[in-house]
C-alpha cells in the first residue's frame, strides 16, 4: 500500500514522525489537498505545510500603491521592497510583521486595515488560493466590485478554515516617518473611548492609542502618522473632538508600551477591561473592533452554524486540519 | 400555481395577488432594454404570482411552500436594478419585502441602527437626518431603491471615496436562505469566513434579506465644493490620484469626460441654459438621427478634450476647509482651472436629475445603457480609451468617473444609440454588451463596480469567474439546494 508521503509525491518530506509538504504552484497545493482528503489526513497533525514555495515578490504598482507577493513571502520583505519606493504597508499591529503574507492574509486580526472613516478594508485588494476541494478561487480586479458574492472572503481573515491563501495584492500607503503623539486626559473612560470613537468618525486615522485608566481618570495618547499636512490637520482635528468630549490637553506623550498579546476585541470588550484600572495598546483602530493588548480576550462566540455549514461543505474530510 | 396561491395566502395572511395588473408591475425592473421594451408594449416575463410577507418566519414559510412546489422566488426591493436582476424568467412568485419597513433606534455608542429590507434610501436618510445621524449612501436611485436591494447588489452611493460601498456600511446582515432556514450574520470579532460579505452580492439567487444593521455616522456639520477643468482626461486623473495620495479624503469624487461633461451640462451655466431649454426638442428631431451614424459623432466628439473633476470634502468645517484647500492646490500645480464652488454645488444638487435626462432620450425614441466597471489605477486609462476605441463604432459613447480609493476607481460609460425594428435594437443591444464587456475586461476591469450582474452580464461574470465559477455553485448547492431563488441571474 502507498504511503501518504508517496502519494503526496515530491512535494513532500519525511520530518519526524510527520511528513512536511511544500508546494509551489497552486496545482501542487490542490493535489496536496485532495490526497489528504482521500486518506482523511490533515494538515497540521499527520501533515505540516509550509508555504514557502510561494516566494514570488512581485512588481510594486505605483499608480494604485500596491505589490503583488506570495504567500510564503515574508511581510518585513514585503516592506522592504515597498520601502525601496517610498510606499509602505502602514501602520500594522506589531505581531504582524513575524507572519508571512499567507498567515497575514488569512489571519482574522491582521488581514485588514483601517480607512477614513473608521472602516475596515482588506489589506489585500485581490487575493488567489486554493479552497479545500482544490479548486481555486481568485478576487475580481478593481478596488471594489459587485460581481455576486465575495468569494475572497472564503479565504480573507477566514483563518484558513475553508482555503488558503497562495498569493495577494497587497495594498500599500506612501511611506512617511513623520510620526506625532500627544496626550489627552478625560474624567474616565467612558467619555475617553467615546472621543476615540468620534475622531474616528470624523476622519482621524490613529495608528497606535494607548489608555490608561486610573483613579477615576483617563490619559490617551494618540499616535498619528502620515505626510506632514495631514498630521497636523487631523491632530487638529482630534483636539476639536477630545475638547467637546472633554478631554484636556496634557502634552506629547511619552510611548509607554504595554504588555500582552494582541487580540481583535469589540469596543465593550475594551470598556469592560478599563472599567475596572490598568492600561491598554491599540492598533487598528475602527469603529467595528480594535486590535488590543492587555485587554484579557473573551471567548469568543461559537462559529455560526453557516460557517460550520460552509466548512462541511468545502472541507467534508476536515484536510485543513482544526484551524482557528 | 393556482392551489399554490390559496396555500400562500394562508401563510401571508392573505397577502397575495395573481391579479394580471400586479404581475405587470413586477415583470420588470429599470433595465434599459426592458423599459424600452415596455415602450414598444412588449411585455417580459411576469411572475405568477406576487407576495408581500410581513416577518422572517412568513419569509421562511414561503420559501418552504416554494421548494415543495418548485417555485422560483425572485426577492423584490424597488425595482431600480439595472440589469434584468427582478425578471422573472421562469414565472414564480415576485417576493416582495417592502414590509419589512421598520427602522430601528440609532445606537450611538455603536454607531449603528437596524433597518429592514424594504426600506426606501430616501426615508431612511430622512429619519436619520432628523435624528443627526447619516449613513453617507446617497446612490442617486436614494428615493427608489431599498436596502434589502442594496445588498443584494452591493450598491454604491455617491459619497463612496469616504463611506464606501454599501457593503462597507454593513455590520451585520439577516434573512432566509434558499433552503427556508433563517440566518443571522455574527458581528466582529468572529471566526472563519465574513459570511455578510459572502452573502451580499447575491442578487437574491442565494437568500432573501430581511433586515441588517448598518453603520451610521454623525451627519457632517461642512461640506466644500469645488470643480476643476483640466485640459486632458489624463491629466484630471493624475490629479485624482496625486489627491488620494496625499492623504486627503474627498468624500465625492467625479471627473466627466468631454462627451459626458456636454451632455450633462451644468443648467446653471449659461450656455448650458440655453441648450437645455432647446436640446429636447433639437436632440428629437435631428439628435436620434445623427445617432445612426456614431462613426461620424465619435471624431466630433474626439476634438473636445477639456474635462470636469468635483470634490466634495464634508465633516469638521475646518478639517473639510482644509483639506478643499490642499486638493486646489494639489490640482493646480497639474495645470487646473479652479473654477470654484459652484459648478461642483450644481453637480451635487442635481446629481439625481441624470436619470430624467436619460428619459428624455427614450422619449426620443432612442436608447441608452450604462455600464459601469472598475479598475485599478494602472488599468483605467486603459480601459477608458480601448471601451471608446471599440464602441466609438457603435453608439456615442459618454464617461464619468467616480468612488475613487488609492488603489482604482469606477468607470460610468454610457452608450446612447438609435432606436430602431426590434430585432435590430435587441440584436445590437447584445453585441454592444459583449464589445464594451470584452474590451473592459480585456483592459483590466472588472464586470461591474456598483450595478452587478443580473441577466445582462450573467455571461461575462460566468467567464470572469474562471475556475472560481465552481466555488459559486457550491455557495448555490449550499444555500439554495433546489435552484429555486431567482433563477438564472448571475449566470446560475
Ligand atoms: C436612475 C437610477 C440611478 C441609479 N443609481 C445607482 C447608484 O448611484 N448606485 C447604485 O449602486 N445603483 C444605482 N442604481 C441601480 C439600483 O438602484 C441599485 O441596483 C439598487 O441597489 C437596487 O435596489 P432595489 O431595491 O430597487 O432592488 P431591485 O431592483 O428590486 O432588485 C435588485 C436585485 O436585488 C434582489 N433583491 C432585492 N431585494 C432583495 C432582498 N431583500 N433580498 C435578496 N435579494 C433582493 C433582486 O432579486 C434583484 O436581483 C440606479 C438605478 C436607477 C434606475
Amino acid at each position: 500500500m502507498t504511503t501518504l508521503l508517496d502519494s503526496l509525491g515530491s512535494v513532500a518530506s519525511p520530518l519526524g514522525p510527520g511528513v512536511v509538504v511544500r508546494p509551489r504552484t497552486e496545482r501542487e497545493l490542490a493535489h496536496v489537498l485532495m490526497v489528504l482528503k482521500e486518506r482523511g489526513a490533515s494538515l497540521g497533525v499527520e501533515v505540516t505545510l509550509d508555504r514557502a514555495g510561494f516566494a514570488h515578490l512581485g512588481q510594486v504598482h505605483e499608480a494604485s500603491m500596491t505589490i503583488e507577493a506570495g504567500a510564503g513571502v515574508a511581510v518585513s520583505d514585503v516592506e522592504a521592497k515597498a520601502n525601496a519606493l517610498r510606499l509602505s504597508l502602514g501602520a500594522l499591529p506589531p505581531a504582524a510583521w513575524r507572519l508571512d503574507v499567507g498567515a497575514l492574509v488569512e489571519s482574522p486580526t491582521q488581514a485588514f486595515r483601517v480607512v477614513v472613516p473608521g472602516r475596515l478594508e482588506p489589506l489585500a485588494a485581490r487575493v488567489t488560493g486554493v479552497l479545500a476541494d482544490g479548486r481555486r478561487v481568485a478576487s475580481p480586479p478593481g478596488p471594489r466590485h459587485a460581481t455576486g458574492p465575495d468569494l475572497a472572503s472564503l479565504l480573507l481573515g477566514a483563518g484558513g478554515v475553508v482555503g488558503l491563501v497562495t498569493s495577494a495584492t497587497l495594498r500599500l500607503v506612501p511611506l512617511h516617518e513623520h510620526e506625532q503623539r500627544r496626550t489627552f486626559s478625560f474624567s474616565n473612560s467612558v467619555p475617553a473611548l467615546e472621543a476615540l470613537r468620534e475622531a474616528l468618525s470624523a476622519g482621524v486615522l490613529l495608528s497606535r492609542v494607548v489608555v490608561r485608566s486610573r483613579a477615576g481618570r483617563a490619559l490617551v495618547e494618540i499616535t498619528l502618522r502620515g505626510a506632514a499636512a495631514q498630521v497636523d490637520r487631523e491632530l487638529q482635528l482630534f483636539g476639536r473632538v477630545a475638547e467637546r468630549g472633554g478631554g484636556r490637553f496634557e502634552g506629547q506623550g511619552q510611548e509607554l508600551p504595554v504588555d500582552g498579546d494582541e487580540a481583535e476585541v469589540s469596543w465593550a470588550a475594551l470598556a469592560r477591561a478599563l472599567s475596572v484600572g490598568g492600561a491598554v495598546e491599540l492598533y487598528r483602530v475602527s469603529l467595528s473592533s480594535v486590535v488590543a493588548r492587555g485587554v484579557a480576550v473573551a471567548e469568543f462566540d461559537p462559529p455560526s452554524p453557516l460557517t460550520a455549514a460552509l466548512r462541511a461543505a468545502f472541507d467534508p474530510t476536515r484536510a485543513l486540519g482544526s484551524r482557528s | 400555481m393556482v392551489d399554490a396561491a390559496g396555500a400562500l395566502a394562508a401563510l401571508v395572511h392573505g397577502r397575495v395577488s395573481t391579479r394580471a395588473l400586479d404581475r405587470l408591475a413586477y415583470s420588470r425592473d429599470m433595465w434599459p432594454l426592458a423599459t424600452w421594451w415596455f415602450q414598444q408594449g412588449r411585455v417580459p416575463p411576469p411572475p405568477d404570482a406576487v407576495v408581500w410577507p410581513g416577518s422572517d418566519d412568513e419569509v421562511a414559510q414561503v420559501i418552504r411552500l416554494a421548494r415543495e412546489r418548485r417555485l422560483a422566488v425572485i426577492p423584490f426591493g424597488a425595482g431600480s436594478g439595472l440589469c434584468g436582476g427582478t425578471i422573472a424568467t421562469a414565472g414564480g412568485l415576485a417576493l416582495d419585502l417592502k414590509r419589512f419597513d421598520t427602522i430601528g433606534p440609532v445606537d450611538p455608542q455603536r454607531r449603528c441602527v437596524d433597518v429592514g429590507a424594504g426600506v426606501l434610501g430616501e426615508t431612511l436618510e430622512r429619519r436619520l437626518a432628523a435624528r443627526g445621524w447619516t449613513m453617507g449612501h446617497l446612490p442617486s436611485s436614494l428615493a427608489m431603491s431599498t436596502v434589502g436591494g442594496w445588498l443584494a447588489t452591493r450598491s454604491a452611493g455617491l459619497l463612496s471615496s469616504r463611506y464606501g460601498k454599501l457593503e462597507d456600511l454593513v455590520l451585520s446582515v439577516r434573512g432566509v436562505l434558499g433552503t427556508g432556514e433563517r440566518f443571522e450574520t455574527p458581528e466582529r470579532p468572529f471566526l472563519g469566513p465574513d459570511l455578510a460579505q459572502l452573502l451580499m452580492g447575491s442578487e437574491g439567487a442565494l437568500c432573501t434579506f430581511t433586515s441588517a444593521r448598518l453603520r451610521v455616522h454623525p451627519r457632517p456639520e461642512a461640506r466644500a465644493f469645488r470643480a476643476f477643468d483640466f485640459q486632458t482626461v489624463e491629466r484630471g486623473l493624475a490629479a485624482v490620484r496625486r489627491v488620494l495620495r496625499e492623504g486627503l479624503r474627498p468624500a465625492a469624487v467625479h471627473l466627466a469626460d468631454p462627451s459626458a461633461l456636454a451632455f450633462h451640462a451644468q443648467p446653471l451655466e449659461a450656455r448650458a441654459r440655453v441648450a437645455a431649454a432647446f436640446l429636447p426638442a433639437l436632440f428629437t428631431q435631428v439628435g436620434t438621427r445623427l445617432l445612426s451614424w456614431p462613426r461620424l459623432l465619435g471624431p466630433l466628439a474626439r476634438l473636445a478634450t477639456r474635462c470636469r473633476l468635483v470634490f466634495v470634502f464634508e465633516g469638521d468645517p475646518g478639517h473639510a476647509d482644509a483639506e478643499d484647500r490642499a486638493a486646489a492646490a494639489a490640482c493646480l500645480s497639474l495645470g487646473a482651472n479652479d473654477l470654484g464652488e459652484g459648478p461642483a454645488r450644481a453637480w451635487f444638487q442635481e446629481r439625481n436629475d441624470a436619470a430624467f435626462r436619460h428619459a428624455r432620450v427614450f422619449r426620443s425614441g432612442a436608447l441608452i445603457d450604462t455600464l459601469e466597471v472598475s479598475a485599478p489605477w494602472e488599468h483605467v486609462l486603459d480601459v477608458y480609451q480601448r471601451v471608446r476605441a471599440v464602441m466609438g463604432a457603435l453608439a456615442v459613447v459618454l464617461c464619468e468617473f467616480g468612488h475613487a480609493t488609492a488603489d482604482g476607481c469606477s468607470l460610468s460609460f454610457h452608450f446612447i444609440t438609435a432606436g430602431g425594428p426590434r430585432d435590430e435594437v435587441e440584436a445590437s443591444a447584445e453585441q454592444r454588451w459583449r464589445a464594451a464587456l470584452g474590451a473592459a475586461t480585456s483592459a483590466g476591469a472588472n464586470v461591474s463596480h456598483h450595478h452587478g450582474i443580473g441577466l445582462v452580464k450573467r455571461r461575462a461574470y460566468q467567464d470572469a469567474l474562471g475556475e472560481g465559477r465552481h466555488a459559486l455553485a457550491a455557495l448555490k448547492r449550499l444555500f439554495d439546494p433546489d435552484g429555486i431563488m431567482n433563477p438564472g441571474k448571475l449566470g446560475l
